[in-house]
């Protein structure tokens, strides 16, 4: 079962605020993170900016994100889905459940679902849409194909038809280039597509198309990893600016929640990787792989700002953002016969950080450079509130 | 719309039956509010204590937010909204 709740921060704000039901809502300071089904009728897009937006639509409320608020109440939502199965993988606005051998999967998936559904809708407010299938990029794309506050089911065996129509975009693993390129050959429909034999999908999408051929006949043969490849995150500032204390601040910022959560799974990486955007549109990355791996803030910082530094051009900067990459569980670390005592030190400080931040939020220590952000940005429990929740990951 | 922050105590007179806690009525700066519906609910956490926070809509048709604290059983006024 795929859940995905529909317009999540804006339709979050209309259950809080019942006034806004109806009216065009977007979420966002500086650009659109997210927009409710009123506003975009009206032509307002995600990532759009803000003073567009009201251009577009006079009468559209704007309103600021709460983090936090989002995330209590999909907890919630997530907290049904938990109801009906333990496997239940979570993210931001969705969520997969595995129903195989509980007592939902012996039970009509439309009765299932219209019943979550409404139990949401009762006890938590936000429309969601749902759909069943016996693999997960089918429910996904079943969900798609009725949002919002829809319900769909793709019996077992209708799969390869199911996706017979879907534009080829629509499978994963097939990007909006790839899509552009077949759209130029006339391929638009994944019916199309099929006809290809697997080497010439080899040929487009090199080692995914192998994979991307079982996609088109609507098998899915997706694992889901046991742990994580890399820790990334990134936010655009909330303003373009070449104020270096405030970009570094920044940065630092976004390295301590990286190292946050990789001390968290217990994961070491390999290296880090910063990115930078400028006001111009120009894109840069940098990776650096470490001498001696550590998963320590001012180490990853030291890193990812030294990076920064060689990126550096006389121009405003737009957005900002850390990548832990490489990541291995702490167990599996080779052992090193000279331990540096100060990073045990270090270790240690940083655990006792990270355990006052899970009981009061992350905003109960403000350390390092971050300290530089108090007077520029506001704070609530979950840290600062950066520019666009939804892109910031 | 208008949001104003408000960030006061108040005192509430709520229902704790069944497991849940439905506020349903309010006294802020003297005047008594009647809760006409519970908009939604959710939890956050502070430390030790658990923050459950309320959208209420009062008989008047003003929206408001409040939270009680499990910790220290207080209540407060977070914001209220009007339509302007």
């Amino acid at each position: 079962m795929y859940l995905d709740i529909d317009a999540f921060f804006p339709s979050v704000e209309q259950v809080r605020f019942p006034h806004l039901k109806g009216k065009p809502v977007v979420v966002g300071s500086g650009v659109v993170a997210s927009s409710s089904y009123e506003a975009r009728r009206r032509g307002i897009r995600t990532g759009m900016p803000i003073a567009q937006a009201v251009r577009i639509c006079p009468e559209v409320v704007v309103l600021k994100g709460h983090q936090h608020v989002y995330a209590a109440f999909a907890e919630h939502i997530f907290e049904r889905c938990r109801r009906l199965s333990p496997l239940v993988e979570t993210y931001l606005d969705e969520a997969f459940c595995d129903l195989a051998g509980t007592a939902a999967a012996r039970r009509d998936p439309l009765e299932v679902g219209a019943e979550l559904r409404a139990v949401i809708r009762r006890e938590v407010g936000p429309s969601v849409t749902v759909g069943f299938a016996t693999n997960r990029m089918i429910a996904k794309l079943a969900a798609k194909a009725v949002k919002p506050d829809g319900l769909a089911w793709v019996r077992p065996g209708g799969e390869e038809a199911f996706m017979e129509d879907r534009p080829v975009g629509d499978v994963p693993g097939i990007g909006h280039v790839a899509a552009d390129l077949l759209r130029q050959i006339n391929v638009t429909r994944v019916g199309h597509l099929k006809q290809f034999p697997p080497r010439y999908l080899e040929a487009i999408f090199g080692k995914r198309g192998l994979l991307i051929h079982e996609r088109l006949r609507g098998r899915d043969p997706y694992v889901r990893p046991s742990f994580p490849k890399s820790i990334s995150r990134e936010t655009s500032l909330s303003r373009d600016t070449s104020d270096r204390g405030e970009i570094t601040a920044t940065l630092y910022y976004l390295a301590e929640r990286a190292c946050r959560a990789a001390r968290s799974l217990r994961a070491l990486p390999a290296s880090v990787e910063t990115r930078v955007r400028y006001g111009d549109g120009e894109s840069y990355a940098m990776r650096a792989a470490y001498r001696e791996t550590s998963v320590l803030d001012r180490a990853v910082f030291r890193l990812a700002s030294g990076l920064l530094d060689r990126m550096y051009r006389r121009c405003r900067v737009r957005l900002v953002g850390v990548t832990l990459s490489g990541l291995v569980p702490a167990d599996c670390e080779q052992g090193v016969l000279s331990r540096d005592p100060e990073a045990d030190r270090l270790t240690d400080l940083y655990r006792a950080l990270d355990s006052v931040r899970a009981k009061f939020g992350h905003s109960a220590v403000i350390a390092g450079r971050s300290v530089e952000l108090m007077s520029k940005l506001e704070r609530d429990s979950y840290g600062y509130v950066l520019r666009t929740p939804s892109l910031t990951k | 719309m208008l949001v104003e922050r408000l960030d006061e105590k108040i005192k509430v007179r709520a229902d704790f039956g069944g497991g849940t806690v439905k506020p349903l009525v309010f006294m802020r700066r003297g005047q008594i509010h009647r809760v006409a519906k519970v908009n939604c609910y959710w939890m956050d956490r502070e430390g030790t204590a658990k923050i459950h926070y309320f959208s209420v809509t009062s008989d008047s048709g003003d929206v408001y937010q409040m939270h009680l604290n499990s910790d220290d059983l207080t209540w407060q006024l977070d914001l209220v909204m009007v339509e302007s």
